[in-house]
Protein backbone atom coordinates (compact mmCIF):
# COMPACT_ATOMS: atom_id res chain seq x y z
CA UNK A 1 0.00 0.00 0.00
CA UNK A 2 1.49 3.30 -1.07
CA UNK A 3 1.83 6.21 1.26
CA UNK A 4 0.19 9.45 0.21
CA UNK A 5 2.08 12.18 1.97
CA UNK A 6 0.44 14.80 -0.23
CA UNK A 7 -2.77 14.43 1.84
CA UNK A 8 -1.39 16.01 5.03
CA UNK A 9 1.02 18.25 3.11
CA UNK A 10 -1.72 19.78 0.97
CA UNK A 11 -3.66 20.46 4.18
CA UNK A 12 -0.66 21.80 6.06
CA UNK A 13 -2.13 25.33 6.44
CA UNK A 14 -5.22 23.79 8.03
CA UNK A 15 -3.06 21.79 10.46
CA UNK A 16 -0.77 24.72 11.24
CA UNK A 17 -3.86 26.79 11.99
CA UNK A 18 -4.68 24.08 14.52
CA UNK A 19 -1.20 24.44 15.98
CA UNK A 20 -1.95 28.13 16.50
CA UNK A 21 -5.19 27.21 18.29
CA UNK A 22 -3.17 24.88 20.52
CA UNK A 23 -0.63 27.61 21.25
CA UNK A 24 -3.41 30.08 22.03
CA UNK A 25 -5.04 27.68 24.50
CA UNK A 26 -1.67 26.97 26.11
CA UNK A 27 -0.92 30.70 26.31
CA UNK A 28 -4.21 31.48 28.04
CA UNK A 29 -3.87 28.57 30.45
CA UNK A 30 -0.28 29.51 31.29
CA UNK A 31 -1.25 33.09 32.16
CA UNK A 32 -4.14 32.03 34.40
CA UNK A 33 -2.20 28.98 35.59
CA UNK A 34 0.62 31.17 36.91
CA UNK A 35 -1.87 33.26 38.90
CA UNK A 36 -3.44 30.10 40.25
CA UNK A 37 0.01 28.69 40.92
CA UNK A 38 1.00 31.74 42.97
CA UNK A 39 -2.20 31.50 45.03
CA UNK A 40 -1.68 27.73 45.42
CA UNK A 41 1.94 28.19 46.49
CA UNK A 42 0.87 30.82 49.03
CA UNK A 43 -1.62 28.31 50.38
CA UNK A 44 0.95 25.53 50.52
CA UNK A 45 3.36 27.71 52.49
CA UNK A 46 0.66 29.41 54.57
CA UNK A 47 0.32 28.89 58.31
CA UNK A 48 -3.49 28.98 58.10
CA UNK A 49 -4.61 25.34 58.29
CA UNK A 50 -7.71 25.86 56.16
CA UNK A 51 -5.89 27.66 53.34
CA UNK A 52 -3.08 25.10 53.48
CA UNK A 53 -5.53 22.19 53.41
CA UNK A 54 -7.49 23.51 50.44
CA UNK A 55 -4.34 24.29 48.47
CA UNK A 56 -2.81 20.87 49.22
CA UNK A 57 -6.00 19.01 48.26
CA UNK A 58 -6.20 20.97 45.01
CA UNK A 59 -2.56 20.45 44.06
CA UNK A 60 -2.38 16.75 44.94
CA UNK A 61 -5.73 15.93 43.34
CA UNK A 62 -4.76 17.47 40.03
CA UNK A 63 -1.22 16.14 40.04
CA UNK A 64 -2.18 12.56 40.81
CA UNK A 65 -5.05 11.97 38.40
CA UNK A 66 -4.81 11.73 34.60
CA UNK A 67 -5.47 14.82 32.52
CA UNK A 68 -7.93 12.81 30.42
CA UNK A 69 -9.99 11.90 33.50
CA UNK A 70 -10.06 15.57 34.53
CA UNK A 71 -11.25 16.53 31.05
CA UNK A 72 -13.96 13.86 31.07
CA UNK A 73 -14.98 14.90 34.56
CA UNK A 74 -15.45 18.51 33.49
CA UNK A 75 -17.30 17.56 30.34
CA UNK A 76 -19.45 14.61 31.44
CA UNK A 77 -19.82 14.97 35.21
CA UNK A 78 -20.13 18.73 35.75
CA UNK A 79 -23.53 18.89 33.95
CA UNK A 80 -24.83 16.91 36.96
CA UNK A 81 -24.46 20.17 38.89
CA UNK A 82 -26.15 22.07 36.07
CA UNK A 83 -22.80 23.44 34.96
CA UNK A 84 -22.98 23.04 31.21
CA UNK A 85 -19.75 24.00 29.51
CA UNK A 86 -18.97 23.82 25.82
CA UNK A 87 -16.08 21.52 24.85
CA UNK A 88 -13.82 24.56 24.44
CA UNK A 89 -14.75 25.94 27.87
CA UNK A 90 -14.28 22.58 29.63
CA UNK A 91 -10.94 22.13 27.94
CA UNK A 92 -9.68 25.56 28.91
CA UNK A 93 -10.98 25.25 32.47
CA UNK A 94 -9.20 21.93 33.02
CA UNK A 95 -6.02 23.13 31.31
CA UNK A 96 -5.89 26.15 33.64
CA UNK A 97 -6.61 24.11 36.77
CA UNK A 98 -4.13 21.40 35.78
CA UNK A 99 -1.31 23.82 34.93
CA UNK A 100 -2.10 25.80 38.07
CA UNK A 101 -1.57 22.71 40.23
CA UNK A 102 1.81 21.91 38.67
CA UNK A 103 2.87 25.56 38.87
CA UNK A 104 1.88 25.74 42.54
CA UNK A 105 4.32 22.96 43.24
CA UNK A 106 7.07 24.59 41.18
CA UNK A 107 6.57 28.00 42.79
CA UNK A 108 6.35 26.46 46.27
CA UNK A 109 9.65 24.64 45.77
CA UNK A 110 11.15 27.92 44.55
CA UNK A 111 10.05 30.03 47.51
CA UNK A 112 11.01 27.33 50.00
CA UNK A 113 14.52 27.58 48.59
CA UNK A 114 14.62 31.29 49.57
CA UNK A 115 16.73 31.68 52.68
CA UNK A 116 14.81 32.25 55.90
CA UNK A 117 16.87 35.28 56.86
CA UNK A 118 15.70 37.09 53.73
CA UNK A 119 12.08 36.58 54.71
CA UNK A 120 12.73 37.65 58.28
CA UNK A 121 14.49 40.81 57.20
CA UNK A 122 11.39 41.61 55.17
CA UNK A 123 9.18 41.24 58.23
CA UNK A 124 11.57 43.24 60.36
CA UNK A 125 11.20 46.10 57.89
CA UNK A 126 7.52 46.10 58.77
CA UNK A 127 6.30 44.39 55.57
CA UNK A 128 3.09 42.39 55.61
CA UNK A 129 2.99 38.75 54.50
CA UNK A 130 1.73 39.78 51.06
CA UNK A 131 4.48 42.36 50.71
CA UNK A 132 7.15 39.89 51.77
CA UNK A 133 5.75 37.39 49.30
CA UNK A 134 5.61 39.89 46.46
CA UNK A 135 8.85 41.85 47.03
CA UNK A 136 11.15 39.34 48.74
CA UNK A 137 10.20 35.73 48.08
CA UNK A 138 9.02 35.85 44.45
CA UNK A 139 11.95 37.83 42.98
CA UNK A 140 14.50 35.70 44.82
CA UNK A 141 12.72 32.49 43.87
CA UNK A 142 12.41 33.41 40.18
CA UNK A 143 15.76 31.86 39.27
CA UNK A 144 14.76 28.53 40.73
CA UNK A 145 11.25 28.74 39.31
CA UNK A 146 11.92 29.75 35.70
CA UNK A 147 13.48 26.54 34.28
CA UNK A 148 10.87 24.05 35.59
CA UNK A 149 8.15 26.54 34.69
CA UNK A 150 9.37 26.46 31.11
CA UNK A 151 9.37 22.67 31.10
CA UNK A 152 5.84 22.72 32.44
CA UNK A 153 4.72 24.94 29.57
CA UNK A 154 6.24 22.53 27.06
CA UNK A 155 4.66 19.44 28.59
CA UNK A 156 1.34 21.28 28.75
CA UNK A 157 1.59 21.98 25.03
CA UNK A 158 2.17 18.29 24.32
CA UNK A 159 -0.50 16.93 26.61
CA UNK A 160 -3.07 19.51 25.49
CA UNK A 161 -3.79 17.23 22.50
CA UNK A 162 -6.01 15.26 24.88
CA UNK A 163 -8.70 17.95 24.72
CA UNK A 164 -9.54 16.78 21.20
CA UNK A 165 -11.25 13.83 22.89
CA UNK A 166 -14.15 16.04 23.93
CA UNK A 167 -14.01 17.66 20.47
CA UNK A 168 -12.43 20.91 21.55
CA UNK A 169 -10.73 22.33 18.48
CA UNK A 170 -6.94 22.15 18.45
CA UNK A 171 -4.21 20.67 16.26
CA UNK A 172 -5.13 17.06 17.04
CA UNK A 173 -8.83 17.73 16.50
CA UNK A 174 -8.07 19.13 13.06
CA UNK A 175 -5.93 16.08 12.32
CA UNK A 176 -8.89 13.89 13.30
CA UNK A 177 -11.22 15.88 11.01
CA UNK A 178 -8.77 15.48 8.16
CA UNK A 179 -8.51 11.77 8.85
CA UNK A 180 -12.30 11.41 8.81
CA UNK A 181 -12.36 12.90 5.32
CA UNK A 182 -9.39 11.11 3.82
CA UNK A 183 -8.72 7.93 5.88
CA UNK A 184 -4.96 8.46 5.62
CA UNK A 185 -4.37 7.96 9.36
CA UNK A 186 -0.70 7.10 9.23
CA UNK A 187 0.49 10.01 7.09
CA UNK A 188 -1.73 12.57 8.84
CA UNK A 189 -0.79 11.59 12.37
CA UNK A 190 2.93 11.31 11.60
CA UNK A 191 2.84 14.87 10.24
CA UNK A 192 0.84 15.96 13.31
CA UNK A 193 3.39 14.38 15.64
CA UNK A 194 6.16 16.20 13.76
CA UNK A 195 4.30 19.50 14.17
CA UNK A 196 4.06 18.88 17.92
CA UNK A 197 7.76 18.02 17.98
CA UNK A 198 8.66 21.27 16.21
CA UNK A 199 6.31 23.19 18.49
CA UNK A 200 8.05 21.74 21.55
CA UNK A 201 11.52 22.48 20.16
CA UNK A 202 10.45 26.01 19.23
CA UNK A 203 9.14 26.65 22.74
CA UNK A 204 12.29 25.12 24.18
CA UNK A 205 14.45 27.58 22.25
CA UNK A 206 12.25 30.58 23.10
CA UNK A 207 12.07 29.69 26.79
CA UNK A 208 15.80 29.01 26.93
CA UNK A 209 16.41 32.44 25.39
CA UNK A 210 14.14 34.14 27.95
CA UNK A 211 15.80 32.24 30.80
CA UNK A 212 19.23 33.39 29.65
CA UNK A 213 18.37 37.01 28.90
CA UNK A 214 15.90 37.78 31.69
CA UNK A 215 16.96 35.51 34.52
CA UNK A 216 20.60 35.01 33.60
CA UNK A 217 20.26 31.24 33.77
CA UNK A 218 22.74 29.25 31.72
CA UNK A 219 21.25 26.85 29.19
CA UNK A 220 20.61 23.58 30.96
CA UNK A 221 19.59 20.22 29.68
CA UNK A 222 15.91 19.51 29.60
CA UNK A 223 14.50 18.11 32.79
CA UNK A 224 12.14 15.19 32.54
CA UNK A 225 8.57 16.27 33.06
CA UNK A 226 5.52 14.23 32.39
CA UNK A 227 1.82 14.79 32.83
CA UNK B 1 -30.91 10.77 41.55
CA UNK B 2 -27.83 12.89 41.38
CA UNK B 3 -25.31 10.14 41.92
CA UNK B 4 -26.92 7.14 40.25
CA UNK B 5 -26.14 3.59 41.24
CA UNK B 6 -23.61 1.00 40.21
CA UNK B 7 -24.51 -2.67 40.01
CA UNK B 8 -22.12 -5.46 40.99
CA UNK B 9 -21.50 -6.10 37.30
CA UNK B 10 -20.50 -2.47 36.80
CA UNK B 11 -18.09 -2.58 39.71
CA UNK B 12 -16.59 -5.81 38.38
CA UNK B 13 -16.19 -4.19 34.99
CA UNK B 14 -14.36 -1.23 36.52
CA UNK B 15 -12.18 -3.62 38.51
CA UNK B 16 -11.29 -5.49 35.34
CA UNK B 17 -10.40 -2.13 33.77
CA UNK B 18 -8.14 -1.33 36.73
CA UNK B 19 -6.34 -4.65 36.31
CA UNK B 20 -5.87 -4.02 32.59
CA UNK B 21 -4.50 -0.54 33.38
CA UNK B 22 -2.04 -2.10 35.81
CA UNK B 23 -1.07 -4.80 33.29
CA UNK B 24 -0.45 -2.16 30.63
CA UNK B 25 1.58 -0.01 33.04
CA UNK B 26 3.71 -2.85 34.35
CA UNK B 27 4.48 -4.15 30.86
CA UNK B 28 5.23 -0.65 29.63
CA UNK B 29 7.44 0.14 32.60
CA UNK B 30 9.27 -3.20 32.30
CA UNK B 31 10.05 -2.77 28.61
CA UNK B 32 10.65 0.95 29.10
CA UNK B 33 13.23 0.21 31.78
CA UNK B 34 15.12 -2.09 29.42
CA UNK B 35 15.06 0.49 26.62
CA UNK B 36 15.79 3.36 28.99
CA UNK B 37 18.80 1.78 30.70
CA UNK B 38 20.20 0.72 27.34
CA UNK B 39 19.81 4.08 25.59
CA UNK B 40 20.63 6.07 28.73
CA UNK B 41 23.99 4.32 29.04
CA UNK B 42 24.67 4.74 25.34
CA UNK B 43 23.89 8.44 25.59
CA UNK B 44 26.05 8.98 28.65
CA UNK B 45 29.10 7.83 26.68
CA UNK B 46 31.54 10.76 26.74
CA UNK B 47 32.84 9.91 23.26
CA UNK B 48 30.89 10.87 20.14
CA UNK B 49 29.88 7.52 18.80
CA UNK B 50 27.16 6.53 16.36
CA UNK B 51 25.27 4.72 19.12
CA UNK B 52 25.33 7.87 21.21
CA UNK B 53 23.82 9.83 18.35
CA UNK B 54 21.07 7.26 17.87
CA UNK B 55 20.33 7.26 21.60
CA UNK B 56 20.22 11.08 21.65
CA UNK B 57 17.80 11.24 18.73
CA UNK B 58 15.59 8.55 20.29
CA UNK B 59 15.46 10.19 23.71
CA UNK B 60 14.97 13.74 22.46
CA UNK B 61 12.32 12.77 19.93
CA UNK B 62 10.07 10.69 22.15
CA UNK B 63 10.24 13.22 24.95
CA UNK B 64 8.92 15.95 22.67
CA UNK B 65 5.83 14.26 21.22
CA UNK B 66 2.40 13.62 22.74
CA UNK B 67 1.80 10.09 24.06
CA UNK B 68 -1.78 10.07 22.83
CA UNK B 69 -0.66 10.51 19.23
CA UNK B 70 1.87 7.70 19.62
CA UNK B 71 -1.03 5.45 20.59
CA UNK B 72 -3.06 6.70 17.63
CA UNK B 73 -0.25 6.17 15.11
CA UNK B 74 0.71 2.85 16.68
CA UNK B 75 -2.80 1.48 16.29
CA UNK B 76 -4.93 3.38 13.74
CA UNK B 77 -1.92 4.47 11.72
CA UNK B 78 -0.44 1.00 11.37
CA UNK B 79 -3.83 -0.53 10.62
CA UNK B 80 -4.48 2.05 7.89
CA UNK B 81 -1.30 0.79 6.23
CA UNK B 82 -2.89 -2.63 5.98
CA UNK B 83 -0.95 -4.35 8.75
CA UNK B 84 -2.69 -6.21 11.51
CA UNK B 85 -1.77 -5.26 15.06
CA UNK B 86 -3.49 -6.10 18.30
CA UNK B 87 -4.64 -3.18 20.44
CA UNK B 88 -2.56 -4.37 23.35
CA UNK B 89 0.52 -4.79 21.17
CA UNK B 90 0.23 -1.31 19.67
CA UNK B 91 -0.45 0.32 23.01
CA UNK B 92 2.37 -1.49 24.80
CA UNK B 93 4.79 -0.67 21.99
CA UNK B 94 3.95 3.03 22.13
CA UNK B 95 4.05 3.34 25.90
CA UNK B 96 7.33 1.40 26.13
CA UNK B 97 9.07 3.62 23.60
CA UNK B 98 7.74 6.69 25.40
CA UNK B 99 8.73 5.46 28.87
CA UNK B 100 12.10 4.31 27.58
CA UNK B 101 12.94 7.82 26.43
CA UNK B 102 12.12 9.36 29.82
CA UNK B 103 13.93 6.62 31.74
CA UNK B 104 16.86 7.02 29.36
CA UNK B 105 17.11 10.69 30.25
CA UNK B 106 17.03 9.87 33.96
CA UNK B 107 19.73 7.21 33.56
CA UNK B 108 21.89 9.58 31.58
CA UNK B 109 21.49 12.44 34.08
CA UNK B 110 22.20 10.02 36.93
CA UNK B 111 25.41 8.75 35.32
CA UNK B 112 26.58 12.26 34.46
CA UNK B 113 25.92 13.51 37.99
CA UNK B 114 28.60 11.19 39.40
CA UNK B 115 31.78 13.20 39.71
CA UNK B 116 34.65 13.05 37.23
CA UNK B 117 36.96 11.88 39.95
CA UNK B 118 35.13 8.59 40.17
CA UNK B 119 35.72 7.94 36.46
CA UNK B 120 39.38 8.80 36.84
CA UNK B 121 39.65 6.55 39.88
CA UNK B 122 38.28 3.66 37.85
CA UNK B 123 40.61 4.33 34.93
CA UNK B 124 43.64 4.69 37.19
CA UNK B 125 42.89 1.24 38.59
CA UNK B 126 43.18 -0.05 35.04
CA UNK B 127 39.46 -0.69 34.64
CA UNK B 128 37.84 -0.53 31.21
CA UNK B 129 34.96 1.86 30.42
CA UNK B 130 32.24 -0.81 30.89
CA UNK B 131 33.85 -2.04 34.10
CA UNK B 132 34.10 1.47 35.58
CA UNK B 133 30.50 2.09 34.62
CA UNK B 134 29.30 -1.18 36.10
CA UNK B 135 31.32 -1.28 39.34
CA UNK B 136 32.01 2.37 40.16
CA UNK B 137 29.51 4.71 38.54
CA UNK B 138 26.18 2.86 38.38
CA UNK B 139 26.06 1.84 42.07
CA UNK B 140 26.36 5.52 42.99
CA UNK B 141 24.09 6.76 40.20
CA UNK B 142 21.16 4.45 40.97
CA UNK B 143 20.41 6.30 44.20
CA UNK B 144 20.05 9.56 42.27
CA UNK B 145 17.91 7.93 39.58
CA UNK B 146 15.23 6.43 41.80
CA UNK B 147 13.16 9.52 42.79
CA UNK B 148 12.76 10.84 39.20
CA UNK B 149 12.15 7.27 38.00
CA UNK B 150 9.22 7.01 40.40
CA UNK B 151 7.94 10.28 38.97
CA UNK B 152 8.02 8.62 35.56
CA UNK B 153 6.11 5.62 36.86
CA UNK B 154 3.39 8.04 38.01
CA UNK B 155 3.42 9.62 34.57
CA UNK B 156 3.04 6.21 32.94
CA UNK B 157 0.09 5.29 35.15
CA UNK B 158 -1.63 8.55 34.26
CA UNK B 159 -0.58 8.35 30.61
CA UNK B 160 -1.94 4.82 30.25
CA UNK B 161 -5.41 6.38 30.44
CA UNK B 162 -4.79 7.67 26.91
CA UNK B 163 -4.85 4.09 25.61
CA UNK B 164 -8.64 4.43 25.83
CA UNK B 165 -8.41 6.66 22.77
CA UNK B 166 -7.60 3.68 20.53
CA UNK B 167 -10.21 1.48 22.17
CA UNK B 168 -8.09 -0.44 24.64
CA UNK B 169 -10.55 -1.10 27.48
CA UNK B 170 -8.49 0.03 30.44
CA UNK B 171 -9.93 1.89 33.41
CA UNK B 172 -11.06 5.06 31.65
CA UNK B 173 -12.74 3.35 28.69
CA UNK B 174 -14.31 0.81 31.06
CA UNK B 175 -15.65 3.81 32.95
CA UNK B 176 -17.10 5.35 29.81
CA UNK B 177 -18.87 2.06 29.03
CA UNK B 178 -20.30 1.99 32.55
CA UNK B 179 -21.47 5.61 32.13
CA UNK B 180 -23.33 4.63 28.99
CA UNK B 181 -25.09 1.82 30.90
CA UNK B 182 -25.88 3.65 34.13
CA UNK B 183 -25.84 7.30 33.20
CA UNK B 184 -23.97 8.18 36.39
CA UNK B 185 -21.03 10.21 35.06
CA UNK B 186 -20.28 11.93 38.35
CA UNK B 187 -20.08 8.73 40.36
CA UNK B 188 -18.11 6.79 37.74
CA UNK B 189 -15.62 9.53 36.84
CA UNK B 190 -15.20 10.37 40.52
CA UNK B 191 -14.47 6.73 41.32
CA UNK B 192 -11.98 6.48 38.48
CA UNK B 193 -10.21 9.64 39.56
CA UNK B 194 -9.96 8.22 43.08
CA UNK B 195 -8.54 4.90 41.81
CA UNK B 196 -5.79 6.76 39.96
CA UNK B 197 -5.21 8.94 43.00
CA UNK B 198 -4.86 5.91 45.28
CA UNK B 199 -2.21 4.48 42.93
CA UNK B 200 -0.30 7.70 42.26
CA UNK B 201 -0.38 9.61 45.53
CA UNK B 202 1.59 7.10 47.65
CA UNK B 203 4.15 6.89 44.84
CA UNK B 204 4.54 10.67 44.77
CA UNK B 205 5.05 10.75 48.54
CA UNK B 206 7.62 7.96 48.29
CA UNK B 207 9.46 9.86 45.56
CA UNK B 208 9.46 13.04 47.63
CA UNK B 209 10.79 11.26 50.74
CA UNK B 210 13.56 9.48 48.83
CA UNK B 211 14.54 12.78 47.25
CA UNK B 212 14.77 14.43 50.65
CA UNK B 213 17.04 11.65 51.89
CA UNK B 214 19.59 12.20 49.12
Amino acid sequence: MGLRWEVPLKNLPYLLGGALLTLRLVGISVVFGIFLGIVGAMGRTSKSKLFHGIATAYVELFRNTPFLVQIYFAYFALPTFNIDLTPGQSALLVMILNTGAYMSEIIRAGIEAVHKSQVESGYSLGMSYLQVFRYVMLPLAMKAIAPPLGNQIISMTLSSCVISQISAEDLTFRAMMLENRTFRSFEIYIVTILIYFLLAEFLYIVIGYINRKVFGIAAKQKLPTMI
Amino acid sequence: MVFGKLSVADINYLWRGTLLTLRLCLTGIGLGLILGVMFGILRANPRRTLTKMIATVYIEFFRAVPLMLLFVVGYFGIISLGYNVSRFGAVVGAISLYTGAYIGQVVRTGIESVGRGQWEAGVSLGMSYPDTLRYVILPQAVKIMIPPAIGIVIGVVKGSSLASVVGYVELVLAGRHVIQRTYAPLLVMGTIAMIYFVICYPLSILSKNLERKL
